[in-house]
């Protein structure tokens, strides 16, 4: 039979104390355990940890219980049969009375939102340099920049970045201005329509080259990949042809005709409809 | 702001160290007013049947081992002036972070949960 002595370390603090200043302190792990964690978010904000790809609240809970820590105590599976009995001296690091624990959660991407609709790209008329912008209290926010201030993972951001359709524009990650898209999705539409293409027929570098004279070749990528799709065609050089993605060009116009009136007569909103969408195609408008 | 919980430099073949909890129900004090560091808490014994048993002042206690599951990780700050640095938008001043290392997991508890007894050990006789 092994006993043990135990002593308490010099250090040791009685618990009840701001978690700030505990030298140590305890996580309950639910989620798996990686490699990378982070505590992200603003001053005020509640403590959120972030792995790689995943994100959980922090929530300190108040233990009935006393808990001693220490290292080098030894359980009775480590004791080998044969032992003569013996007395050993454990040192406890700790009183501790309460732990953290942290829960899986969905990130409030909120706040992405907002800081991106801050400034939205209008074109390059109307951007300003860093100078101006930080002269008008302008903020432009890159990768590191949204993850100082988003309590989310680099994974979650990234498919949040995906999902508001953001774009990288200059290493800052930005939304266009709706106006501006629909210029541009109109540069690209009108081009279709001026060479006659056909509706699975649309070659990528060849639209894009054609168009870079009006537009930054960034946007024009970004655009084309929002409302254009490989259509599994090969022009006789083979080039990789694309479709119009039917769905996201008719909402988009239909946004656009929404968005300045608010209210429109539905009879007159779906003959407006149907005559901005590209000419010569079988659009299925399915109203609820 | 980003505050970063690494993990503790291990060795080739080191896995992270592990470290246990004995959980009581009450609290600890001290005899005198000094406070607890330092000072001697009691005796541990495992009976032959692998069930602890705690010896603190003139009180028993009986406890049981459990595993600890999830695991608890056991989390050390550093002060700020030693952490690595945090990438900051360019128009922020450089500010500095606390970090966290990991030191170790928690696997296993001895759990006493029923209340300490004391012990009597001088029943002084019926006259």
């Amino acid at each position: 039979m092994e006993e043990f002595l135990l002593e308490s370390e010099d250090n040791l603090s009685a618990g009840g104390s701001d978690w700030e200043d505990e030298n140590h302190w305890k996580q309950q792990m639910k989620a798996e355990y990686s490699a990378h964690l982070v505590i992200r978010g603003e001053r005020d904000d509640s403590v959120v940890l972030c792995s790689d790809e995943s994100t959980c609240e922090v929530k300190e809970m108040e233990a009935s219980s006393t808990m001693l820590l220490m290292q080098d105590l030894i359980f009775p599976e480590d004791i080998p049969n044969t032992q003569e009995p013996a007395v050993s001296t454990k040192i406890v690091s700790q009183l501790l009375h309460h732990i953290f624990e942290a829960n899986p959660t969905r990130p409030n991407m909120k706040r992405l939102e907002d800081l991106l609709m801050e400034n939205p790209y209008r074109g390059k008329e109307h951007e300003k340099t860093d100078d101006e912008a930080r002269d008008l209290g302008l903020h432009f926010y890159s990768f590191q920049d949204l993850l100082d201030r988003i309590q989310a993972s680099e994974g979650e951001l990234c498919g949040a970045l995906q999902a508001i359709r953001a774009c990288q524009i200059n290493g800052y990650w930005r939304v266009l201005d709706f106006d501006y898209e629909f210029q541009v999705l109109s540069d690209i539409l009108n081009y279709i329509e001026a060479e006659s293409l056909s509706i699975d027929g649309i070659p990528h570098l060849a639209t894009l080259g054609e168009l870079e004279a009006l537009k930054p070749r960034e946007i024009l990528e970004q655009v084309f990949s929002w409302y254009l799709e490989p259509s599994g065609l090969f022009s006789k050089s083979g080039e990789e042809l694309f479709k119009l993605r039917e769905k996201e060009v008719c909402c988009f116009l239909a946004q656009v005709l929404l968005r300045p009136t608010g209210i429109f007569n539905l009879e007159e909103f779906l003959s407006s409809w149907q005559q901005s969408v590209p000419p010569g195609k079988l659009f299925l408008l399915m109203i609820q | 702001m980003q505050i970063f919980v690494k993990n503790m430099k291990l060795g080739d073949g080191e896995s992270i160290p592990k470290w246990s909890i004995i959980e009581l129900q009450g609290d600890l004090e001290a005899c005198d007013s000094d406070g607890l560091a330092g000072k001697f808490i009691g005796d541990l014994h495992f009976t032959k049947d692998n069930i602890p048993i705690l010896v603190i002042g003139h009180h028993i206690l009986h406890g049981k081992v459990e595993k600890v599951d999830p695991p608890l990780a056991v989390v050390k700050k550093l002060p700020s002036s030693s952490s690595s640095g945090n990438l900051n938008s360019k128009n922020e001043e450089r500010e500095d972070h606390p970090a966290y290392v990991v030191q170790g997991l928690v696997t296993r508890k001895l759990f006493f949960k029923g209340r300490p007894r004391p012990i009597i050990t001088n029943v002084p006789k019926q006259v």
